[in-house]
C-alpha cells in the first residue's frame, strides 16, 4: 500500500470514526434503556431569559457595548439625516428656486421682457412670483448719487442701481423698515421714486421717509418712498437704490437702460427646471429662442449627492461601532464563561451536552445584543430629538432604522456569542466543580 | 457483536476492572493504581482516605466526569469505553446524582429552579419539572422553601436542596463527595439519616468521606492511600482492590 493511499484510507476512518462510535453509543445506552440528553429550543430561550433578567447588572455591563455602537450609528445616521434636511431645505428656499429669463442675443432687437410677461409667467404652475429686476448698467457699474444736484465740492457716492417692477419687487421679498413699496401705477407713470436699500440709506444720511427725501442720480431727483431693510433673495439691493423700470431711461437712456433687462421667477421647490424650460414660451411664444434661462443646478441631484457621501461616511462610521460593539460583547461574554465556570461545569454534570452549553452562551449573547440595540436606539432618538430640538431642526429618520437596530444588536450578539459559547463548551466539569 | 456494547453482572450497578487513571505530563502522576471493585444496588459504600490520596479521581470516574486511563468501567453491564462524549453525558444524567461539599446552588435560582435543574436536559415540559422538583424538595423535608434563594438558606438546607436536585433525576446511583463538609454536626446527622433512608429503599450511595464516624455507619468502607484502594472486611482486615 503507498503512503498515499494508506493516509487517504485513514482520513476516512477518522472522518466517520465518529458517526460509528456515536451508533455504538446510541445502541450501549438502548440496551440499558437511557435516552439521549435533550434540550428543546424553548426551553434554551427560557434559561437565557432567566440568565439575562436575573442578573440586570451583568447585562447591562454586557450590552453596553451594544448599547453604544447602536446609539452612535442611529445617533449619527438621524442628525445626519437631520442636517442634511435642514441645508436642503434652505437651500430650496434661497437658491433653488430662481430661475431668470434675459435677452439671448443682446445685439438684436430685445425680446418682450417687459412687466406684461408677468401674468404669462404667474399663470404656470409652480411660479410663486414673478418680475422685472436687474442692475443698471454693466455688473460693477455705480451711478454718482448725492442728496443735492451735482455741483462742484460736494460730495457724491456711487451706488448700483436696480430696476424693479413691483413684482420683482415681490420675487426677491423686499420689505421695508419705513415708508412704503411703490405700486404699478407709479411705474407706468415713470414717476421719478425711489427705494433705498437700508446700507444706502446710512451712507446718504437717510433715516426715514417723513419728509419725502430727494436724492440725485447725476441730474435726475427721486423722492425717496422707502428704505428696504430686508431682500433675502437679493440680498445685493440693500446695497444700492431701486427704481421703477419706468424711469430707468431717465437714469441711464433708453439703450441701456433695456439693455441687461431680465426677469426673475420664484418657482416652489422642485420646479425649477420645468419653469425654466416652459418660460421662455411664456414670454415670447413666437421667439422663445431669443430668450435664454438660468435655471440653477437641480437640488434633488444636489441633494442625493450630499445624501450618498454622507451616507457612505456614516454607514463606515456605523459599521466600525458594530464591530467595536461586537468587540465588547465578547469580551464581557468571555469573562462572563469564565466567571460562569462552576454554573457549567454543573449543568454539564447533571446532563447537559457540550452543545447545549454552547446553545445556552449564544442565546444568551443574542438577548443581551438584542437588549442592547433596543437601549442602543432609543437613546440615539433622544440624541436625535434633543440635538435636533436646540438647532430648530425637523428630525429625520427612517422608521425602517428603528426596526433594523435592534435585529442589528441581536446579530452583533450572535457573533460575539460564537467564540465565548465554544469555549463554554470545552469547560470541564471537574476542574469546574473542584473550586 | 463487534463493537457492540458489552454485559456484565446485571446485579452489579457498577464495576471497576484494573481500572487506573494517570494523568500525563512531563512526571507523570498516577492517581489511581488499578483496581477492581464493584457496587451493588442499594449499598452505602464510604470511601476514605486523606487529601491527595486520591479518592476523587476514583469518584470522577464511577461518575462518568473522568474516564480511566487503564482497565474497564461498567455501568449496569456497558463498557463506558464504548461510549463518546454525549453517551457519556445521557447516561451521567439518568445514573448518577451528585452532591458536592460546596452545594454549587445557582445562587440566582429559587430552590425549586436549582432543583430541576438536571430535568431541563430531559425535553420535559416545564410543569413535569416543577412537580418532580417540588416532590424531591418534600422528601428532603424543604417542601415548604420552594421559592428561597440560596442566599437564604442555612448549610443544612442547602446541602438538602442539593441532595433534592440530585433526587430529583431519579438517578440509581448517588455519589457525594464529602457532603457533610461544611456542616455542623447536628446538620451532618440529618444529612447523613437522609442519605440512609435513601440507601434503604434501593438508591447505591458512595460517600466520600474524612469523617470515620460516617463511614463506620456505612455498609462498606474503601480506604485509599497514595491511589491503592483496599476494603475493610468484617473482621476489621485490609484487603487490596
Amino acid at each position: 500500500m503507498s503512503g498515499r493511499a494508506g493516509r487517504r484510507r485513514l482520513t476516512r476512518r477518522g472522518a466517520f470514526g465518529w458517526l460509528t462510535r456515536r451508533r455504538t453509543s446510541a445502541a450501549a445506552l438502548a440496551q440499558i434503556g437511557v435516552p439521549a440528553s435533550r434540550l428543546t429550543i424553548k426551553d434554551a430561550a427560557r434559561e437565557a431569559l432567566l440568565a439575562v433578567t436575573r442578573a440586570p447588572v451583568r447585562t447591562v455591563l454586557t450590552s453596553m457595548g451594544t448599547v453604544l455602537a447602536v446609539g452612535t450609528a442611529i445617533a449619527t445616521i438621524g442628525l445626519s439625516n437631520s442636517a442634511a434636511g435642514a441645508v436642503s431645505g434652505t437651500f430650496d428656499a434661497l437658491r433653488a428656486t430662481i430661475v431668470t429669463f434675459s435677452n439671448n442675443n443682446r445685439y438684436q432687437r430685445p425680446p418682450d421682457l417687459t412687466d406684461k410677461a408677468e401674468k404669462p409667467l404667474d399663470r404656470l404652475n409652480g411660479v410663486v412670483s414673478a418680475g422685472l429686476i436687474w442692475n443698471l448698467g454693466s455688473p460693477g457699474r455705480l451711478f454718482q448719487i448725492g442728496r443735492t444736484v451735482p455741483q462742484p465740492g460736494q460730495p457724491q457716492i456711487g451706488l448700483p442701481i436696480i430696476a424693479a417692477s413691483p413684482g420683482g419687487l415681490a420675487t426677491i421679498g423686499a420689505k421695508v423698515s419705513t415708508g412704503r413699496l411703490y405700486d404699478a401705477g407709479m411705474d407706468h407713470r415713470g414717476d421719478q421714486v425711489a427705494l433705498l436699500g437700508s446700507t444706502a440709506a446710512r451712507q446718504l444720511g437717510i433715516t426715514g421717509v417723513g419728509e419725502s427725501p430727494v436724492i440725485f442720480i447725476g441730474q435726475v431727483p427721486f423722492t425717496v418712498i422707502g428704505i428696504v431693510s430686508r431682500a433675502p433673495l437679493n440680498p445685493g439691493a440693500l446695497l444700492g437704490v431701486i427704481i421703477p423700470p419706468g424711469s430707468a431711461s431717465a437714469v441711464a437712456g433708453p439703450f441701456l437702460a433695456d439693455y441687461f433687462r431680465q426677469i426673475t421667477v420664484r418657482t416652489v421647490p422642485g420646479a425649477a427646471q420645468l419653469i425654466g424650460r416652459q418660460g421662455r414660451f411664456a414670454i415670447d411664444p413666437l421667439h422663445p429662442s431669443e430668450i435664454s434661462a438660468s435655471v440653477p443646478t437641480d437640488p434633488s441631484r444636489l441633494r442625493q449627492s450630499v445624501n450618498a457621501s454622507l451616507t457612505s461616511l456614516l454607514l463606515a462610521i456605523a459599521l466600525i461601532a458594530l464591530g467595536v460593539g461586537v468587540i465588547a460583547i465578547a469580551n464581557t461574554t468571555l469573562l462572563s464563561v469564565i466567571h460562569r465556570r462552576e454554573e457549567i461545569g454543573l449543568r454539564r454534570s447533571v446532563g447537559a451536552a457540550p452543545r447545549h452549553i454552547a446553545v445556552m452562551v449564544v442565546f444568551e449573547a443574542v438577548l443581551t445584543g438584542a437588549i442592547g440595540g433596543l437601549m442602543g436606539t432609543s437613546a440615539g432618538v433622544l440624541v436625535i430629538s434633543a440635538v435636533s430640538a436646540n438647532h430648530g431642526w425637523a428630525p429625520v429618520l427612517d422608521p425602517r432604522l428603528l426596526i433594523a437596530a435592534p435585529a442589528a444588536g441581536a446579530a452583533a450578539g450572535l457573533l460575539a456569542g460564537l467564540y465565548p459559547a465554544w469555549r463554554a463548551s470545552r469547560v470541564s466539569p471537574i476542574s469546574a466543580l473542584q473550586r | 457483536m463487534p463493537g457492540g456494547p458489552e454485559t456484565g453482572e446485571p446485579d452489579r450497578e457498577m464495576e471497576l476492572i484494573d481500572a487506573a487513571v494517570t494523568y500525563p505530563g512531563a512526571v507523570p502522576v498516577r492517581a489511581l493504581r488499578p483496581v477492581s471493585v464493584s457496587f451493588a444496588a442499594g449499598e452505602m459504600v464510604a470511601v476514605v482516605g486523606r487529601s491527595g490520596s486520591g479518592k476523587s479521581t476514583l469518584l470522577n470516574v464511577l461518575g462518568l466526569l473522568d474516564r480511566p486511563t487503564e482497565g474497564r468501567y461498567l455501568v449496569r453491564g456497558v463498557d463506558t469505553s464504548l461510549l463518546g462524549e454525549s453517551g457519556m453525558t445521557s447516561l451521567r444524567a439518568r445514573e448518577f446524582g451528585f452532591v458536592f461539599q460546596s452545594f454549587h446552588l445557582l445562587a440566582d435560582r429559587t430552590a425549586a429552579e436549582n432543583t430541576e435543574l438536571g430535568l431541563l436536559y430531559r425535553a420535559m415540559s416545564a410543569w413535569e419539572r416543577r412537580a418532580a422538583a417540588c416532590e424531591a424538595l418534600e422528601r428532603v423535608g424543604l417542601g415548604h422553601r420552594l421559592s428561597a434563594l440560596p442566599g437564604t438558606l442555612s448549610g443544612g438546607e442547602s446541602q438538602r436542596v442539593a441532595i433534592a436536585r440530585a433526587l430529583a433525576q431519579r438517578p440509581r446511583v448517588l455519589l457525594c463527595d464529602e457532603p457533610t463538609g461544611n456542616l455542623d454536626r447536628r446538620n451532618a446527622d440529618v444529612v447523613i439519616g437522609l442519605l440512609a433512608g435513601l440507601a434503604g429503599e434501593g438508591l447505591t450511595v458512595v460517600v466520600v468521606t474524612h469523617d470515620t464516624q460516617i463511614a463506620d455507619a456505612m455498609q462498606r468502607c474503601l480506604d485509599i492511600d497514595d491511589g491503592v484502594v483496599t476494603e475493610r472486611t468484617a473482621a476489621g482486615r485490609q484487603v487490596e482492590r
